[in-house]
């Protein structure tokens, strides 16, 4: 549609660098910027933000727009959703990406609704229509038994929030330069019309989930809190993290931040061992993206089986100390 | 206190794999012979938490759907999960809706039904997986809005939310009126009481509102239905070659297994 | 306080039949399934034979989702090696006629019919299981569901074979294996056309297919297939208490049944879409069992209504037949105010006035008959090698069919025991 140009990523930092997620928009964008013959660009919304600039070039963003306020110093959702939105207006891009993180998640409907423009969440994977060069937003829907290609006809600009680990990361390159273009937005405190209170963390023990080489998942088949105690043993040793199925997070067994699946985290480790595990697929499609997928089960007919690439039928009580043992015997010899 | 839950009738988001079915020429679904629609979940988990709310403090809620006239039933299962009143807006256009729509048919009957103190919705509806409605209606009503929330509140007039984040969660306070995403960790949503089914299936007439009952203008909603458009449906091939592990007992298996993934490369 | 005319515990065949009855006659009827949705539970063979239906409103016998009607009725009896088929046809072009038997598959059917009650005006409470009854000053006034009590005048048992409110209303025993049969089938789907062609069907012409002999390993009790419209139901049949003392499972027999080569070609390139299991109460009802107390009616399978002869396997017209009885009776007791067990003994005597309990009579010689163990492995492996070699012809002078059979049934059974076999069954007949 005339007047709107280019691919906008939404970029989020941490201490001043572009987190991991920011990496993956910037990926993808550079695709979809290529295949327009348009320029990408990054927004990035903050306080004291103007020295990210540089780092986000080197990711190959061509400009960066900054919507720099004190405000907007922490996440604050009407504030954000203010501040996006304003930036969106004034910088009209063709193909709007944010993250479909704790940040995008909340804002970009709202957004949406702001510029009385379509949405589609977490995307699997983007392309540009090489006729129509609209852009086909692929995503999965019914728990993850089909997947849909949308596109977005006319209303601009093409607003689409990217999964977490579904996309390459861009590639780093050290001499890019751009230009650093600020926005101004009206803010005022009395915008922000709920107060946040605390922010509590649940304690991890060990690596995080997400970044974990190797996740050890279990299941409702664990039976208890007690049988935990075995996977975290075999995860530790194996230098990996601890994730769950939702049942026993339900069952208040494990924090729910251990929660994978569609409602959960999404893992891509090199290997994912699922234990315990019915296989339903609202979890698994948490792990979809790992390396090595292995099950253990001690019913043969359990649906996982059918998404992993090793199969062990056994209870979870004698596989497991037998695997930890084999595993400091390879590691000691 | 009012509060209004909006809830949505959805196809079994638990099918067994083999029944789902699409089609794929009508990129839509193929309802399942023999499997009922259900509440969305986190719908019913919306419903959960206004009973708490309405528990704790006293209040009225009422549960509000939008879709064709075949969705009643998921009014009634909310009435008899305890709620008091419920009001269904249907239309035979209203069958196949975009979020944004429905954000703003729920806004207009919403509008209509006038004095409400919290809106609550669930994070997602388990068929498209989208998370929009909530959101956008919230807009759409000037509302402050909290997402996701695990635990809703109230003392002084301001609700205290629990909202998800990927590392723990956040506390807000929110005065009235405002609009709030129920997230499945508030846990298990409670299951209608056998009293409460018989009275849900012997209660009064569903009011039930049209496009032209709350103002919509059908020829409106055309133009903004085409915001976004599904152009395939399909079903995705996620299987995995799946080898067996031999071995002549659970421990042998078990370090043939490990020997293997280390002889593989992958640990 | 709530109180309904008539609380009628099951939505099945007989408790929607009751409840419609009741709900045209104004009755203010509630109607309680602890299935998601009526049928959703339930399962059978199955064809619904009769006109029973008709009787309820003339439409119904349109409107039912009807699968197909069956236009041929074949028995075969296997053996090691082959089998041997009795095959009938109705000879009409195109059946329709229900009193030929309408194949249905429970999950549709029965939510068909219990939306029919709702629309007549019964409450309809799906997903809501009866626990108890409810009892005051030693009468029955209602029901238990969890915590909450549901008070009616009378309360119409509808909730099948292990009818636990016929037990606590002290009308029934605990089932006893003897008398019981269990039945196990799975929905197997295959293209329209495939049945068509493999069945040699069209249209709404359909097939019931039962067979006896190796199938159920010598236990008394068969096999069988009816042609859904895209679909075969396939199972088996067998006796409970000889199941149990063979410590044989029906799921293994059923297994065996679909390797049968007649079978397995049948139902070859199917998907599984749904496996269930169910008892059948084929004890039989005599004269002196009692269907209704003060306040409380037994019907259907809840009280044991079911011809299980194994070649006749029915009880959902009579299930039918006696949901509609309990109305009637029902709305005589609501005009007098009476609902005492006096009073509802009308119940008793409309069903030994119509087709239910007469039937009964007549088949209850035939029960008998086939207990005999004969019948499910060495008659069928006779008649098969029998048929067998009236037609090979090996080079060798052929032998006399009377030669044959002596051959037969040499180390099988003596003459003595095939003629009485025969007179017993002629004589049941
Ligand atoms: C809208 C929606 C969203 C959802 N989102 C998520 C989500 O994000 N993440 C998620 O995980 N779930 C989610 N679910 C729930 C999901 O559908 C399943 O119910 C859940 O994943 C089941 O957990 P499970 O496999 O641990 O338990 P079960 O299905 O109960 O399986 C337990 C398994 O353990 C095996 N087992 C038992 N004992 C042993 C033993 N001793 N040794 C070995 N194996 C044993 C059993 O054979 C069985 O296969 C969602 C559901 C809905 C409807
Ligand atoms: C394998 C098989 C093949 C058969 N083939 C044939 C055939 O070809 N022709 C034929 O006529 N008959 C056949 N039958 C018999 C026939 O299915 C039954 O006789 C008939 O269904 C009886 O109907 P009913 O309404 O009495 O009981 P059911 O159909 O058993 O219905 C009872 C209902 O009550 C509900 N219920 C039970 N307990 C409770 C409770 N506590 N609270 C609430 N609800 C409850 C159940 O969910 C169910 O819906 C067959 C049966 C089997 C198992
Ligand atoms: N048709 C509808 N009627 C009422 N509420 C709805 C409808 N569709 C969605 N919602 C609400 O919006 C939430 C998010 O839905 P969605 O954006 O479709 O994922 C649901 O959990 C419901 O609370």
């Amino acid at each position: 549609m005339a007047g709107y140009r280019g691919v906008l990523a939404f970029i989020e930092t941490a201490e001043g660098k572009v987190t991991s997620t920011g990496r993956e928009m910037l990926g993808v964008g550079r695709l979809l910027a290529d295949a327009l013959g348009e320029t990408l660009d990054a927004l990035l919304v903050g306080s004291d933000i103007e020295g990210v600039g540089r780092d986000v070039f080197s990711f190959g963003a061509d400009r960066v727009f900054l919507v720099s306020d004190s405000l907007l110093a922490k996440y604050h959702p009407d504030l954000y959703t203010i501040a996006v939105s304003d930036a969106c207006k004034q910088i009209l891009p063709s193909i709007f990406l944010l993250p479909q993180d704790d940040v995008g998640r909340d804002i970009a409907p709202r957004v949406a609704a702001k510029l009385e423009i379509g949405l589609a969440t977490d995307c699997i994977d983007l392309a540009i229509d090489p006729d129509t060069r609209l852009l086909l937003q692929t995503r999965r829907v019914y728990g993850g038994n089909a997947t849909e290609v949308l596109v977005s006809r006319n209303a601009f600009p093409q607003l689409v929030t990217v999964k977490p680990r579904a996309m390459a990361q861009a590639k780093t390159d050290s001499n890019k330069q751009g230009e650093i273009i600020t926005i101004s937005v009206k803010l005022d405190a009395s915008m922000a019309r709920s107060k946040l209170l605390e922010t509590v963390k649940e304690e991890i023990k060990g690596i995080k989930l997400e970044d974990a080489k190797v996740v050890v998942a279990g299941g409702r088949g664990i039976g208890g809190p007690e049988g935990f105690t075995l996977i975290h043993e075999l995860a530790e040793v194996l230098g990996g993290a601890v994730g769950a199925s939702r049942a026993p997070c339900d069952e208040g067994w494990v924090p729910t931040s251990y929660k994978i699946g569609q409602t959960g985290k999404v893992v891509t480790p090199d290997l994912y061992i699922a234990i315990g595990i019915s296989g339903a697929l609202q979890h698994t499609v948490g792990s979809l993206g790992s390396r090595c997928i292995v099950a253990i089960n001690n019913d043969p007919e359990a649906k996982i089986f059918g998404v992993s690439d090793f199969k062990l039928v056994a209870d979870y009580r004698d596989a497991l100390p037998a695997l930890i043992n084999k595993y400091k015997e390879i590691i000691s010899s | 206190m009012n509060i209004i839950v909006c809830i949505k009738q959805i196809m079994d988001p638990e099918i067994p794999t083999g029944k789902f079915k699409i089609d794929p020429e009508a990129n839509r679904v193929i309802p399942s012979e023999g499997i009922p629609p259900v509440i969305n979940p986190f719908d019913a988990q919306a419903i959960e938490v206004a009973l708490r709310l309405k528990e704790a403090n006293g209040a009225n809620v009422t549960a509000i759907t939008v879709g064709g006239q075949d969705v009643e039933d998921v009014v009634r299962y909310a009435i008899s999960m305890g709620v008091d009143e419920g009001i269904l807006v249907s239309d035979e256009a209203f069958k196949a809706l975009n979020s944004f729509v429905t954000a703003f048919i729920l806004s207009r009957a919403i509008s209509r039904i006038g004095q409400y103190d919290l809106i609550l919705c669930g994070r997602q509806a388990a068929d498209r997986d989208a998370g929009h409605v909530g959101l956008m209606l919230g807009e759409m009503l000037n509302l402050p809005i909290i997402t996701m929330a695990k635990a809703v509140t109230l003392s002084s007039d301001k609700f205290r939310v629990e909202h998800v984040i990927t590392e723990g969660y956040q506390v807000y306070e929110v005065g009235m009126p405002a609009l709030i995403t129920i997230s499945d960790e508030i846990g298990p949503p409670r299951r209608p009481s056998g009293w409460g089914v018989i009275a849900a299936a012997m209660g009064k007439e569903i009011p039930t509102w049209s496009a032209q009952d709350i103002g919509v203008n059908l020829s409106d909603v055309d133009i903004k239905s085409v915001r976004s458009e599904t152009i395939r449906l399909f079903i995705p091939d996620s299987r995995r070659k799946g080898e067996v592990i031999q071995g002549n007992n659970v421990a042998e298996a078990s370090a043939n297994l490990m020997a293997r993934l280390r002889a593989d490369g992958i640990i | 306080m709530v109180e309904f005319d008539a609380i009628i515990v099951g939505a099945g065949p007989a408790g929607c039949a009751c409840a419609y009855t009741l709900a045209k006659q104004q009755l203010k009827v509630l109607l309680i399934e602890r299935g998601k949705f009526a049928g959703s539970k339930n399962m059978w063979g199955g064809a619904l034979y009769g006109p029973v239906l008709g009787d309820l409103s003339p439409e119904f016998l349109k409107e039912a989702p009807i699968e197909r009607y069956v236009k041929r009725r074949i028995l075969s009896l296997l053996s090691e090696e082959s089998y041997f088929s009795l095959e009938s046809a109705v000879n009409n072009e195109s059946p329709d006629v229900p009193q030929d038997g309408a194949i249905i598959l429970r999950a549709k059917f029965d939510r068909w019919f219990a939306e029919k009650a709702r629309k007549a005006g019964a409450i309809l409470a799906n997903g809501v299981q009866v626990e108890d009854l409810l009892w005051k000053d030693g009468s029955i006034v209602g029901v238990k569901v969890g915590k909450d009590e549901i008070h009616g005048s009378v309360v119409v048992a509808c909730d099948g074979v292990n009818s636990i409110l016929a037990q606590k209303a002290g009308l029934k025993a605990e089932l006893n294996p003897v008398g019981v049969k269990q039945g196990v089938k799975e929905v197997i789907k295959l293209p329209l056309e495939t049945i068509e062609q493999r069945f040699n069907i069209q249209g709404n012409e359909g097939i019931a297919w039962e067979f006896l002999g190796k199938c159920t390993r010598g236990l008394p009790g068969g096999g069988f297939i009816y042609t859904n419209k895209d679909s075969l139901s396939v199972g088996v049949v067998v006796q409970l208490n000889a199941l149990l003392e063979n410590k044989v499972k029906a799921n293994d027999l059923l297994e065996d049944f679909k390797r049968q080569p007649v079978v397995a070609r049948l139902i070859d390139g199917g998907t599984l879409v749904e496996y269930s299991s169910h008892l059948i109460p084929t004890y039989g009802v005599s004269s002196t069992s009692r269907l209704f107390s003060d306040r409380f009616l037994i019907t259907g399978d809840a009280a044991g209504l079911v011809l299980g002869t194994g070649l006749i396997l029915e009880g959902a017209n009579f299930a039918i037949a006696s949901g509609i009885a309990a109305a009637k009776a029902i709305v005589r007791a609501k005009e007098t105010g009476d609902f005492s067990a006096k009073a509802l003994s009308h119940y008793q005597r409309l069903l030994e006035d119509n087709f239910v309990l007469k039937d009964f009579k007549t088949f209850k010689k035939m029960t008998h008959v086939l207990e005999n163990p004969r019948l499910y492995s060495t008659y069928p492996d006779l008649v098969c090698s029998l048929w067998h070699k009236i037609h090979t012809n090996d080079g060798n002078p052929r032998k006399s069919v009377r030669q044959l059979l002596k051959e037969e049934l040499k180390g099988r059974v003596s003459w003595w025991q095939l003629a009485r076999d025969l007179i017993h069954m002629g004589g049941s007949l």
